[in-house]
């Protein structure tokens, strides 16, 4: 049984409408279905508007898809009353890409990572004391910096106290929406690391939500990209990468920049006029499918 | 030959609450005429700083308190203001990251185009058949009628490409851009890199590339300066730098680049 299958998701949102525009309808999520086995590093890729943040927040219920089904452990989500989906939450959680505001500035850095256990009711507060020491050396930060606040930390910093939050509840499953996009390189190598220990350490599956390509191809071993709402390619890292078949997977890999100022450069432009949004997925290759 | 653009021993400081903060320390660098000089830094390093610095638009607390900035033989720092305001946009031009903040919400694009040759004495007939011209240079489709639009009608792309037709309007020798595709999706970054390479070219423009993704410099560049906490440390042509670098903290700054696998 796979940790998370999402079906046929749907989520449109409409905007404009006022006195002078008729409402114009943004397929954001458009029929998206992919499956994450446990251990996965699912990357899902896209430039801005293709929907994979979206994606992510549907799939913790964070907004509410309009259509079709999240099954996460054989058991679907969607269905979930408040109280069975706020004890779901315990095993899927989420890191934000901004660490600058997805943390309360107000809080204290231990009482940020301390908060969903009070929420859960977890622990005594001893216990519970004991037990963000502890996620603040699992996530390497000082378990003496406890009562300082998020501004004294630096960047890279404040998103390892969003990671030690994310951990507290022990989840399974980690939605990883571009935890990295605002760090610089250096920091960015060292958050990545330290995501990549956790996973071996704690058995921990990721949707890691990402528009640069190649931390994609350093990082994932699954990779699904997607292209205004709808998934065009899917398949395993390599082969996606290796073999990219969808002409807006070309286009999007050509326009990496390389490293080698001598690598030869051959950009495919994709013409977006061209795209179908009907196309079903098809086998490519050995686990590797297009909307071709 | 001397070279288009020599900074010498350049050093800028904030001072707030009697505290003194070296932005740039002693840097040196050159930039003959047409070509790429990428710098390139993490946050705080300076490089941002530094254009500032050389156009003379540092906000207080922030000055140059030593160092010169010589560009076709003059020395900007000792500039007037009113001389220094001829020299920016008409020899120098620069090229931010957010298409959205740098340009005016309230003005028809092509009214901001036409700007930036008024500005410089060109008469508003010229200015309004240039600005057509600098549009297709930039490759915005149907010139003529997106000359009426204002920003928030275009892509980030295109806002990008109304940027750089400001800044070459006057045809300057040289041109600063900060991050000037950072903003934008990978498959508009390429398109935005290639028109600026190739527009580069045909107007023998020489370029300041500030940016921290060696991604770009490998593209672009045909020499990169790193900078770290203000100083400079490592300069060279790019292959060099990007194959042999000798400095550490280069060298660091290259590992964690997640390149993209050989294929």
């Amino acid at each position: 049984m796979p940790l998370l299958e999402v079906r046929h998701l749907v989520k449109h949102f409409s905007r404009g409408g006022g006195l002078f525009a008729p409402a114009a309808v943004v397929r954001a999520v458009d029929d998206v279905s992919f499956v994450v086995d446990e251990g996965d590093m699912f990357g899902l890729v896209g430039e801005s508007g293709s929907g994979k943040s979206t994606t992510g927040r549907c799939i913790l219920r964070l907004i509410e898809p309009d259509k079709g089904e999240v099954v996460f452990r054989g058991d679907s989500v969607l269905q979930y009353s408040k109280s069975r989906m706020r004890l779901a939450r315990r095993d899927m959680q989420i890191v934000f890409q901004d660490p600058y505001s997805s943390l309360n500035p107000r809080m204290r850095a231990g009482d940020i990572v301390e908060e969903p256990l009070i929420i859960h009711r977890l622990g005594s507060p001893t216990e519970r004391r004991d037990r963000v020491k502890e996620l603040f050396e699992l996530v390497g930060l000082d378990a003496g910096h406890l009562a300082r606040y998020p501004s004294e930390f630096s960047g890279g910093q404040r998103q390892r106290i969003g990671i030690a939050r994310a951990l507290a509840l022990n989840p399974a499953l980690i939605v990883a929406d571009e935890p990295v996009s605002a760090l610089d390189v250096s920091i960015q190598a060292q958050v990545i690391q330290l995501l990549l220990e956790l996973r071996a350490r704690l058995k921990l599956t990721y949707v890691f939500i990402a528009h640069d390509l190649r931390l994609v191809d350093h990082v994932c071993n699954r990779v699904a990209v997607m292209y205004l709402g709808k998934i065009v390619e899917m398949g395993e890292t390599q082969s996606l990468f290796n073999n990219p078949t969808h002409p807006y997977t070309r286009a999007l890999l050509s326009a990496v920049p390389r490293l080698d100022p001598d690598a030869p450069r051959t950009r495919i432009e994709f013409d977006a006029s061209s795209f179908k949004r009907d196309v079903p997925m098809r086998e490519v290759g050995d686990r590797h499918w297009a909307a071709v | 030959m001397t070279p288009l653009l020599d900074v010498q021993h350049l050093t800028v400081t904030f001072e707030r609450a009697g505290s003194v903060l070296t932005a740039v320390d002693d840097l040196t660098l050159a930039i003959e005429s047409g070509e790429t000089l990428g710098l390139v830094g993490e946050s705080g390093s300076g490089k941002s700083v530094t254009a500032l610095a050389i156009l003379r638009l540092l906000q207080p607390p922030g000055r140059v308190t030593a160092g010169s900035v010589l560009f076709e033989g003059r020395n900007l720092l000792h500039l007037q203001e009113t001389e220094m305001r001829s020299v920016r946009g008409g020899r120098i031009s620069l090229i931010f990251q957010e298409p959205m903040t740098a340009l005016n919400p309230t003005m028809r694009v092509g009214d901001q185009i036409a700007e930036a040759l008024t500005a410089h004495g060109i008469g508003h007939e010229e200015a309004r058949q240039r600005t057509i011209e600098l549009l297709d240079d930039v490759r915005i489709p149907d010139p003529v009628r997106r000359v009426r639009d204002y920003p928030h009608q275009l892509s980030g792309g295109m806002r990008q490409r109304v940027m750089i037709a400001i800044a070459l309007a006057c045809r300057p020798p040289l041109v600063i851009a900060d991050e000037p595709t950072t903003a934008l999706d990978v498959t508009i970054q390429a398109q935005v890199l290639e028109m600026l390479h190739e527009l580069k070219q045909r107007f023998n423009l020489a370029l300041l590339l500030i940016t921290h993704d060696f991604g770009v410099i490998a593209e672009m560049a045909d020499r990169v300066a790193v900078m770290r906490h203000g100083q400079l440390v490592e300069q060279g042509p790019v292959r060099q730098i990007l194959r042999e670098p000798t400095n550490d903290y280069t060298r660091r700054l290259l590992s964690a680049v997640p390149g993209m696998k050989p294929r």
